[in-house]
């Protein structure tokens, strides 16, 4: 069931009518969000409902022994425990293809070619999210930032459906106390969300979908077909479909839970108009990036042990935070690289002699841009060979018929150029909405998605994120 | 709380505000389905015509496939095809090139 469909707009109809009808008692309000998160869930694969519910009931439990429990010993026991059986769930049905295909590989290469029994493991869809979202918990309890949670509450944070499949990673600390005091709704609330899942819609359905199959799907299929203009184009075209793609979600998951009555944190934040790749890490999935922070980077030793032992924290938590959307080669290389540009970025503020100027903050910011469409490149090719040669193509300049369009080249232009907007518009926009009559806006938002829907082009692409 | 963009209620205690946001929030969604009823009854049709055939989405489908030959009778699809059409004509559009060779087209290497 995803976001920009009309059986989704007909499951969120429905949910929202039942959820504010039955706004007391704040429990029953509950199991109706999670068994209909359930029911949003179960509409790809039932079976891993369990595993969901299983995974609720794991951390639930953890968290609770954990606080029961002064020993300092069997505390780390059982927080070690916890995790390692989150990140069980998470390696055997995210990564055990990805070990199995490398333990061949070895065998192979060591002339010992064996017929490995092969076992085909489904991914569940937002198994990375809701994990790292059970570990957080398990981890804040632990450290004592967040007493632990009913049964209910805990399962609702693991599987609520507005984050459920591609985040934000919303963190127990900030949705548990929501779940325990109840919905709150306000006009500008409701206002933004509303605007926050059109502007949604108009990137996922429009922007991302145009360009992923007009432009960036066909160029990065056969890359050897197409000359250097069109694989420049795919390159930019990529960095803004996926920012369309899954700034898309985010916004939509806010909105969604805005409308319900809950608050999720901002995701995304303009990151192309970032000057360093530090930055952008502050703008880009941001509730990614500040977990990767909190609970690894933080725990490595982050910046404690010396200029060196930093570097190295940042390249282990950047090569892991690759890994972490998918098992292959090329997401650890665009980890490697990302991390590598932030050491040298810290290397370079170290080491940069006193004489030379601070350069000006549009270099600054096209120097990153060009390194994220690079490390884009890796992230996008099916492999990490197609990435190179992807790479070499851009020296190809011959007359081949072009795949990019003006239309591609508009949006393109278009998604960057959002970029330049003033910060927090749509915030603006919904404060000045939210005065208005309802009707007026409620007309003008049929108006609106009227319009994106005769734009977008047939059918509707899964996001990019699904797959992590 | 982590920053959120949505903005937290002035006095999240006060009963009649609540009351009246959710008033608000119930009549822009009601007002914007019904506009989409009304405006988008080609997208209805074309989501009724993609479900599993079973008695009850056929029945659905002919009813929306009604609802949508009665809603352009009276030219209510028309602002939905004109964008549609003029979009679609944007698409189309490409750069002037100096060869019509495609990359497929290319002879094989000697």
């Amino acid at each position: 069931m995803l976001f920009p469909t009309l059986t989704f707009g007909l499951f969120f109809l429905a949910l929202f009518a039942l959820a504010w009808v039955v706004r007391t008692p704040n429990e029953w309000r509950k199991i109706i969000l999670l068994v209909a998160s359930w029911i949003f869930y179960g509409a790809w694969d039932w079976r891993f409902v369990t595993l969901l519910i299983a995974s609720g009931v794991l951390n639930w439990f953890t968290a609770r022994e954990i606080d029961r429990t002064a020993d300092p010993r069997r505390r780390r026991v059982l927080l070690t425990g916890g995790v390692v059986a989150n990140l069980t769930i998470l390696g055997v049905f995210k990564y055990y293809g990805f070990f199995f295909d490398q333990v061949s590989e070895g065998l192979r290469l060591l002339g010992w070619a064996r017929d490995l029994p092969v076992i085909q493991v489904i991914l569940p869809v937002g198994v990375s999210f809701f994990t790292f979202q059970g570990m957080s918990y398990l981890i804040d309890v632990s450290r004592g930032r967040l007493k632990p949670a009913s049964l209910l509450n805990v399962t609702l944070l693991m599987s609520f459906f507005a984050h459920l499949i591609a985040g934000p990673i919303v963190r127990g600390a900030d949705l548990i106390p929501q779940f325990e005091r109840g919905p709150q709704l306000s006009r500008e609330a409701a206002a933004l969300g509303v605007l926050m899942i059109i502007w949604g819609l108009f990137k996922k359905a429009v922007l991302a979908s145009e360009l992923a199959t007009g432009l960036v799907d066909p160029v990065f299929f056969d890359p050897s077909a197409h000359s250097a203009i069109d694989l420049i184009a795919a390159t930019y075209g990529y960095a803004v479909q996926i920012y369309a793609d899954f700034s898309a979600y985010s916004d939509m998951a806010i909105g969604l839970a805005a409308l319900l009555g809950y608050r999720f944190p901002r995701n995304f934040d303009q990151p192309y108009r970032s000057i360093s790749l530090q930055e952008f890490w502050r703008r880009w999935h941001i509730s990614l990036s500040s977990w990767l922070r909190d609970y690894l980077y933080i725990p490595l030793g982050g910046s404690r042990g010396g200029f060196w032992a930093t570097c190295r924290n940042v390249m282990i938590t950047m090569v892991l935070g690759g890994l972490w959307h998918g098992a292959a080669w090329k997401f650890a290389t665009w980890g490697a690289l990302h991390g590598t540009v932030l050491c040298i970025e810290r290397i370079w503020t170290r080491f940069k002699p006193a004489f030379l100027p601070t350069a000006p903050k549009i270099i600054g910011l096209v120097v990153t841009f060009h390194i994220v469409c690079l490390a884009w490149i890796f992230f996008r090719a099916d492999s990490f060979a197609t990435a190179i040669g992807f790479i070499r193509g851009f020296g190809r300049w011959d007359d081949s018929a072009l795949a990019f369009t003006p239309m591609t080249l508009g949006l393109i232009v278009f998604g960057l150029a959002l970029h330049a907007s003033p910060p927090r518009l749509i915030e603006g926009v919904a404060a000045r909405v939210a005065r208005l009559p309802a009707l007026a806006f409620g007309l003008s938002a049929g108006a609106l998605i009227l319009f994106i829907d005769a734009l977008r082009p047939e059918g509707v692409q899964a996001f990019i994120y699904y797959q992590f | 709380m982590t920053d959120s963009p949505i903005p937290a209620p002035d006095d999240p205690d006060d009963p009649i505000a609540r009351a009246r946001a959710l008033r608000w929030t119930s009549t822009v969604i009601a007002t914007a389905t019904l506009f989409l009823f009304v405006f988008n009854a080609t997208a209805l049709k074309n989501w009724a015509a993609s479900l599993t055939p079973s008695d009850l989405t056929v029945a659905a489908g002919n009813l929306a496939a009604s609802w949508q030959a009665m809603t352009a009778q009276v030219g209510l699809t028309a602002p939905r095809t004109v964008v549609h059409d003029a979009w679609a004509n944007g698409r189309a559009l490409t750069f002037p090139q100096t060869s019509g060779r495609t990359g497929a087209d290319e002879p094989p290497p000697q």
